[in-house]
């Protein structure tokens, strides 16, 4: 592999169960533990790793000039670290940039986790603390960015997500990319079929028996139990409810209020058709 | 219109004679010997004519001379002589510019110099300095803030400079801190009238001017702050095996492939080697978010012995 194998999505997609999954699988399937496992399949934001290839602190830096940074900085990962990451990037050019957060050239193969953007916006409310509200005019906002450093240092730095169609646009329609996108209410329903061909995309072992093992051991039952015995370190601070919260599909049927879900379908109508999101 | 000439500074023993004021510190008042080190405005070129780029923001050329560019701040040209060349962006605050020239430029000089720079803030216990090391975040200038509170003078933020030669010995750099706005308010402090690190950010620069330190100081212990692993609780353990000791020292290098581009990186693992043997560094391992209060005292007590 050379360059950036990455596992991207919009925030709260299932990017961290496809990460427990490989974190189990790049080990035989064996048992992950969530606080520290995870890591094989690290945060392409994380801060230590771009302060590091940066060269400097980006707590140092403006928003506009993280984004002229980052480029060069995923080109020198790429180089110098190639390998399995996640990312909520959007692969959009950020005000004030040149190129995405991550361009092409740095990028070996690409992911993209779609989830039906009314499960999204629940998931979104409760892991950021957010009314639904405020969950569902985020997703339509095409400045969104997470990473920021306010009140105190965020572990991630700035990413320019956009709104969720900007977002999944970005990636499934670049052209330039060597892409496996995977509906997350696809993976859940035949998980064996989807995660084989996530496996065979990206070089792994892809026989049944292994798949198996390292979906066992990335149940959300697994998952949820731990973070409940453990607690999970990327649980953000704010959330009102578990990270591992249900792990379901079409759940905004019961907990989106009507006028909420119609304003997201009305947002989003372009792309949530091409998802038969209905 | 003429201004009366600034006096020239003190930064880690050097007199520094600069075109722009840094309150951040101490005045000379050491010999009459010319300035080590010069700060001039004036015209930059965006590259160095025979420059290599060793990170996305600095070129190094042949000669050691650095170029650093910062986008919204300006260019410094960094020259192994001590001259120090700034071409600020019209736009660029006051405080912007010396949070470069005070953090990524200082480190540069003591590549330059072949002096280690430990990415430490230190304070002083019991006559000596003593450095809190780690990733971003684990409350390294949170800890010191805490000490400076109780009246323990600041020794270094960010860039932490170990003298030559032996026995090890840190050259105190100014005592101002930079800390977010929750570190600020956790310590019953307001960020209220602090300069702000960037533009609209909520980081702020928090000087004791009065707690500013003049000469040299042995090095009395390092403190890794780290977060407990798997398994592991909090707590402060001795580090014992030297190689694990310098591999440590090795990552909390401040811009560690500036000096190995410099060619100095003999003079830094001398350096390391010194302070491996002569003085102990201990793992502080803590939640990142919890309270620092209850360590200070065990920090403060492992030091005295």
């Amino acid at each position: 592999m050379s360059g950036l194998a990455l596992i991207a999505s919009y925030p709260k997609s299932g990017n961290t169960w496809l990460r427990a999954f490989l974190a189990s699988h790049l080990h035989g399937g064996q048992p992950i533990d969530l606080n520290g496992d995870l890591v094989r399949i690290r945060n392409v934001t994380g801060r230590s790793l771009q302060d590091r290839h940066a060269g400097l602190e980006h707590s140092d830096l403006t928003p506009n000039e993280v984004a002229l940074l980052r480029p060069l900085s995923s080109r020198r990962i790429a180089r110098q670290q190639p390998g399995l990451y996640k990312t909520h990037d959007s692969n959009l050019v950020p005000p004030g940039a040149r190129e995405p957060a991550i361009p092409a050239d740095a990028i070996d193969r690409v992911v993209y986790i779609v989830r039906d953007p009314r499960d999204v916006a629940i998931s979104m409310a409760h892991h950021f603390g957010w009314s639904l509200a405020a969950s569902v005019d985020r997703m339509g906002d095409t400045a969104f960015c997470i990473g920021l450093s306010s009140p105190g240092l965020n572990m991630n730095i700035e990413q320019w997500v956009s709104s969720w169609s900007a977002h999944v646009e970005s990636w499934l329609d670049a052209g330039d990319l060597h892409l496996l996108p995977l509906r997350y209410e696809d993976l859940l329903a035949d998980p064996p079929g989807h995660f084989t061909q996530l496996c065979r995309f990206l070089g792994l072992d892809d026989t049944r028996h292994a798949v198996s093992r390292s979906l066992e051991a990335s149940s959300f039952t697994a998952l949820a139990d731990q973070e409940a015995r453990t607690g999970f370190r990327e649980r953000y601070a704010a959330s009102t409810a578990p990270f591992f919260r249900k792990g379901g599909a079409g759940g905004w049927r019961g907990e989106l209020p009507p006028e909420l879900a119609e304003r997201v379908a009305c947002t989003h109508r372009r792309v949530m058709a091409r998802f038969a999101y209905r | 219109m003429s201004v009366a000439p600034l006096t020239d500074g003190l930064l880690c023993g050097w007199r520094i004679r600069s075109a722009i004021a840094l309150p951040e510190l101490l005045e000379w008042q050491g010999d009459d010997r010319p300035p080590d080190l010069t700060v001039r405005l004036g015209d930059v070129d965006e590259h160095l004519p025979e420059g290599r780029t060793l990170s996305p923001f600095l070129e190094i050329d042949g000669t050691g001379t650095g170029l650093l560019q910062v986008p919204e701040v300006g260019r410094f040209l960094v020259r192994p002589s001590g001259g120090i060349t700034i071409a600020p962006q019209p736009e660029a605050s006051a405080a912007e510019i010396r949070l470069f020239l005070l953090g990524s430029v200082l480190g540069l000089v003591c590549h330059q110099r072949a002096l280690l720079p430990l990415h430490a803030s230190s304070v002083v216990i019991d006559g000596g300095a003593v450095a809190f090391c780690g990733p971003s975040g684990m409350g390294k200038s949170t800890l010191a803030l805490r000490f400076a509170r109780r009246g323990h003078a600041v020794v270094s933020d960010d860039v932490c400079v170990l003298d030559s030669g032996g026995p090890a010995r840190v050259r105190p750099s100014f005592p101002r801190l930079k800390l977010w706005r929750d570190a600020i308010e956790d310590a019953s402090l307001s960020p209220e009238g602090l300069e702000r690190n960037r533009r609209g950010q909520e980081k702020y620069h928090f000087l004791e001017p009065e707690a500013g330190v003049r000469d040299s100081l042995p090095l009395r212990a390092i403190f890794l702050l780290r977060r407990p692993e798997r398994g592991e609780v909090e707590g402060i353990e001795r580090l014992s095996a030297p190689l694990d000791i310098l591999a440590a020292l090795e990552a909390e290098t401040f811009r560690l492939p500036v000096g190995r581009a410099l060619g100095t990186e003999k003079a830094l693992f001398q350096a390391r080697t010194l302070i491996a043997s002569t003085v102990p560094v201990y793992q502080l391992r803590r939640q990142p978010d919890a309270p620092p209060e209850r360590w200070l005292d065990a920090i403060a007590a492992i030091v005295r012995g």
